[in-house]
């Protein structure tokens, strides 16, 4: 009753009134439990900006319920338990304490709605969104995903308390107190996220030989909103081992920017452990204020010395194809799961694979028949070879014979064609009779047709060896052929080829990127060729293997072939970040021909980028397109902002970039990073910013 | 006395021949891997030498080319005009000269790509040979012939590079400059797919090198 008639107080001066009297007249009547009671209510209808009055209203009103009554009724045990929560979620002062009652709120959710208090309960089952969200921020490392959390917690809690005008006066002021102190909390955070620094850590030496001392390289990020000054990286002490340096110091550590370090130590007892807790602790200032602290730590695994050499014939190649079956090639299960599950569609879909050169394009191409199984005959044909002679009797008897020369490796045996049969209407002699046949070969199963290199048809077009009409047949083989497939395999996106012939095959093709080796595709690559060797490498070198390379087929390849000569040479077993790095030298030289490809292929502003680029941004650092712009305007060069743009995204397109992403931590969205940073060392090398606008002017 | 490091007097004695004994044992170890190889370096380096040392059966068993290699070498002034047509029939005709210096059992499509010379007639013959566990070599000694023949066009090389994509084929070539001046930069037509130079794995000749 009490609890009602507070309630209404706030709407009726009366009522209001007579909540104000009531607990002396209480008093006066002996009543003096529910005196307390109307008392407490009191406190609640008018301390809607006073939490203090609140808190006193809700310990109020709690003691009386637990005095009034030896044996509690059931809603009076419901309403104590509400009242107890509106206390815990007004004394909260975290976030996880806050993200503590979640689960106490989201239990209410199962509950049967009370009779009284009813309103209460549901205005603490609005609390749960904004508890979700804060529960969200604490499980998330990233600045801006954490900023992101905390807004919308603060959102959530916004909205709610405009839902809890509609309260009663009993219920309203305490639940907009709570919000009240969840908001104070939250922007709080909020503002402390938006002007610090953020380390996180990465120990990159995970193993280590077995040496005196051990070296472990760390590798620290600032992730937060402000720069990080004077870092200070210092081993903690630990019963297995002794720090030897007092620590590192790197003067600043700016947004987004990422530094390696390296410590030594030395084992307690060495030739026994197998591997130790390493403890760092970095301390560094920010606007918050001097000597913020991180702590990081991470396992090292103790590799003993396998010592061993055994000469290696190199098994890398990086000139052809790999042929099916090759063990040198890895992982593309995402190619080929697309393959397979667009042969598998009702209407046996035809695709287009585009890929930068040397990404192993024919390489996976070579592998199909191997993994498509028995009831898919696929058949390679090179637009290389197949282009040469002119004539479209020529073109399709070559191919013909190609088809004749695959489908015999295969087991299926088809009279050999002649050229004559296709001097006079080739396209129909091709359809009728060879495809008649090569079907009566293979049955049922489902031909397809691999075009390698399909650019080279517009080529012999536009050079008057092939008539144009070679597509709309092409057209026509894709959409009416029996039991026929094309996969159309290349370097050019559609809008960099004569729209004309292509539209029409790539209309009626699904589409999918070539990209490089994910990273534990590039790790096997590295490791399993060499391994029955005993050939092995630390953590540092297969880390700068996969930064500079960024996992592209070739280049990974010709700086695996490096270090296997390099290590024949040395007769060595373990290859170091040293041993990388002349390999690396290597590479340079003798990828230059890919290098002075990629480089010729590149528009005059994107060499201009490029060669600033270089000497701006080191392997893992960030540019911005504004920052790009003034760093050329110091050197008194004016690119516009469109330009720059444009070739940025090209070079992103050619995935010698890649663009951040607004998820991507907290850069800018549209900051550029090296993808093939291998490239920017032949461009710091070899090319000079200079050099390039004077070959611009020209 | 025959000077051994006379320029276009390439070294008949292999014993003479010192120092290369690392660079063969590079290019062979390519080779055997069906990787083609350019050697470039500059006039009178010894590229000629290295090339016809390499092709002599005792020198290439010694690096680890043994007896499945048939390895052809090709002089390319003399293809310097001929037409795509000649080129493979020449081709055809050196590795039919190969086989018979080797003593093996002729090859009939090597005939035929000599009697109608085409790509197709080439690829045949080295397909034949490839069955017959032949891994074929062709050592296209002074390149830019071929490069500069005004009747060859860049669909040329492309089948070349293709032919080595899809066959035990590999080649070895000996010029002054490197193969992306010769097929790339020096070329007019419109390139489209992939150059021709970029299965090679370039070898570097320096002067001191020839001794």
């Amino acid at each position: 009753m009490l609890h009602q008639f507070a309630q209404i107080a706030e709407q009726d001066t009366d009522a209001t009134l007579l909540l104000e009297a009531l607990p002396g007249l209480l008093e006066l009547a002996g009543e003096s439990n529910v005196a307390h009671m109307a008392e407490a209510y009191y406190l609640i209808a008018r301390g809607q900006s006073d939490p203090a009055m609140v808190a006193a209203g809700l310990r109020q009103v709690r003691a009386s319920l637990i005095s009034s009554e030896t044996d509690m009724t059931q809603d009076a045990v419901e309403a104590d338990r509400l009242y107890k929560l509106c206390q815990q979620a007004l004394e909260v002062d975290t976030i996880p304490a806050i993200t503590d009652l979640l689960p106490i709120l989201q239990g209410l959710q199962i509950q049967d709605r009370p009779i009284i208090l009813s309103d209460l309960m549901d205005a603490l089952l609005d609390l749960i969104p904004a508890g979700k969200s804060l529960s969200a921020y604490e499980r998330v490392d990233a600045s801006s995903d954490r900023l992101a959390y905390l807004a919308a917690s603060i959102e959530q809690l916004s909205q709610a308390n405009r839902r809890f005008l509609l309260l009663g006066a009993a219920d309203r002021p305490i639940v907009q107190v709570i919000v009240e102190r969840w908001l104070t909390i939250a922007t709080s955070r909020m503002s402390d996220l938006q002007t610090q620094a953020h380390i996180v850590c990465e120990l990159v030496t995970r193993h280590a030989r077995e040496e005196d001392p051990i070296r472990l390289v760390l590798r620290l990020r600032n992730i937060g909103r402000a720069t990080a000054l004077n870092v200070r990286i210092s081993l903690t002490d630990s019963t297995g081992y002794m720090g030897l340096n007092s620590g590192v110091t790197v003067d600043r550590l700016v947004v987004g920017e990422e530094t390696d370090v390296a410590l030594s130590l030395r084992l307690q007892s060495m030739g026994i452990q197998k591997q130790f807790r390493a403890q760092f602790i970095i301390h560094y200032d920010d606007p918050r204020g001097s000597d913020q602290a991180e702590r990081f730590a991470d396992t090292v695994r103790i590799i003993a010395w396998q010592g061993r050499f055994e000469f290696i014939p190199n098994p890398y190649v990086v000139g052809t194809p790999l042929q099916a079956g090759s063990p040198l090639f890895f992982g593309r299960d995402d190619l080929f799961a697309f393959i397979h599950e667009s042969l598998s569609a009702a209407q046996r879909n035809n695709m287009v694979l585009i890929g930068q050169r040397r990404t192993g394009k024919s390489s996976l191409l070579k592998q199909l028949p191997l993994r498509l199984g028995d009831e898919v005959v696929p058949i390679y044909l090179d637009g290389q070879g197949i282009a040469l002679d002119p004539g479209l009797s020529a073109f399709f008897f070559n191919v013909a014979m190609e088809m004749t020369y695959a489908l015999e490796d295969r087991g299926f045996s088809i009279e050999v064609p002649e050229l004559d049969n296709f001097a006079d209407v080739p396209a129909h002699v091709f359809e009728r009779q060879f495809l008649r046949q090569v079907r009566q070969a293979i049955g049922n199963r489902h031909l397809l047709l691999l075009l390698d290199e399909f650019e080279e048809l517009e080529v012999a077009v536009l050079r008057g060896s092939l008539d144009s009409s070679v597509f709309g047949y092409l057209r026509h083989l894709m959409q009416h052929g029996d039991n026929v497939s094309v996969i159309f395999c290349g370097t050019h996106r559609l809008e960099e080829l004569s729209a004309d012939y292509w539209n029409v095959l790539f209309n009626i093709s699904l589409y999918k990127q070539v990209g490089f080796l994910t990273y534990l595709e590039a790790m096997r690559l590295i490791h399993e060729p060499v391994a029955s060797y005993h050939m092995d490498y630390d953590d540092l070198a297969v880390d700068k293997m996969w930064r500079i390379t960024a996992g592209h087929p070739y280049f990974l390849q010709l700086l695996c072939h490096s270090l296997v000569n390099v290590h024949n040479r040395s007769e060595r077993s373990y290859m170091t970040v040293a041993d990388v790095n002349t390999a690396l030298d290597d590479i340079l030289s003798t990828g230059e021909a890919h290098f002075l490809y990629m480089w010729a292929e590149s528009t005059p502003d994107e060499r201009v980028l490029l060669a600033a680029l270089s000497r701006m941004m080191p392997l893992t650092g960030y540019v911005t397109p504004a920052q790009a712009s003034d760093y050329l305007a110091e050197r008194g060069v004016h690119m516009s902002r469109q330009v720059l743009g444009q070739a940025l995204r090209h070079l992103a397109l050619r995935d010698i970039l890649f663009m951040r992403t607004s998820s991507d931590e907290i850069d800018p969205a549209g900051a550029y990073g090296w993808r093939l940073g291998l490239l920017g060392l032949w461009v710091e090398r070899y090319t000079s910013l200079s050099r390039v606008l004077e070959e611009k002017a020209k | 006395m025959t000077d051994p490091y006379l320029p276009d007097e390439p070294i008949s004695d292999p014993q003479s021949f010192f120092g290369q004994s690392r660079i063969l044992e590079e290019i062979a170890g390519y080779l055997c891997h069906n990787q083609s190889v350019s050697v470039v370096g500059p006039h009178g380096a010894g590229k000629t030498s290295l090339l016809i040392d390499l092709s002599r059966p005792e020198v290439r068993s010694r690096f680890g080319l043994g007896d499945d290699h048939l390895v052809a070498y090709l002089d390319c002034h003399m293809l310097r005009s001929s037409s795509h047509q000649q080129i493979f029939a020449q081709f055809c005709t050196e590795l039919g000269a190969a086989l018979r210096a080797c003593g093996v059992e002729p090859e009939s499509a090597l005939e035929a790509g000599v009697a109608h010379p085409t790509r197709l007639s080439f690829e045949s013959a080295v397909r034949r040979l490839n069955q017959r566990g032949m891994r074929v070599v062709l050592m296209l000694d002074d390149f830019e012939h071929v490069s500069a023949n005004p009747r060859l066009e860049l669909s040329f090389l492309n089948a070349l590079r293709s032919a080595a994509g899809r066959y035990q084929l590999v080649y070895l070539t000996a010029s002054a400059r490197p193969l992306i001046d010769l097929t790339y930069f020096e070329r007019d037509e419109k390139i489209l797919s992939s150059p021709f130079f970029n299965i090679f794995v370039p070898l570097f000749l320096k002067a001191h090198d020839e001794g």
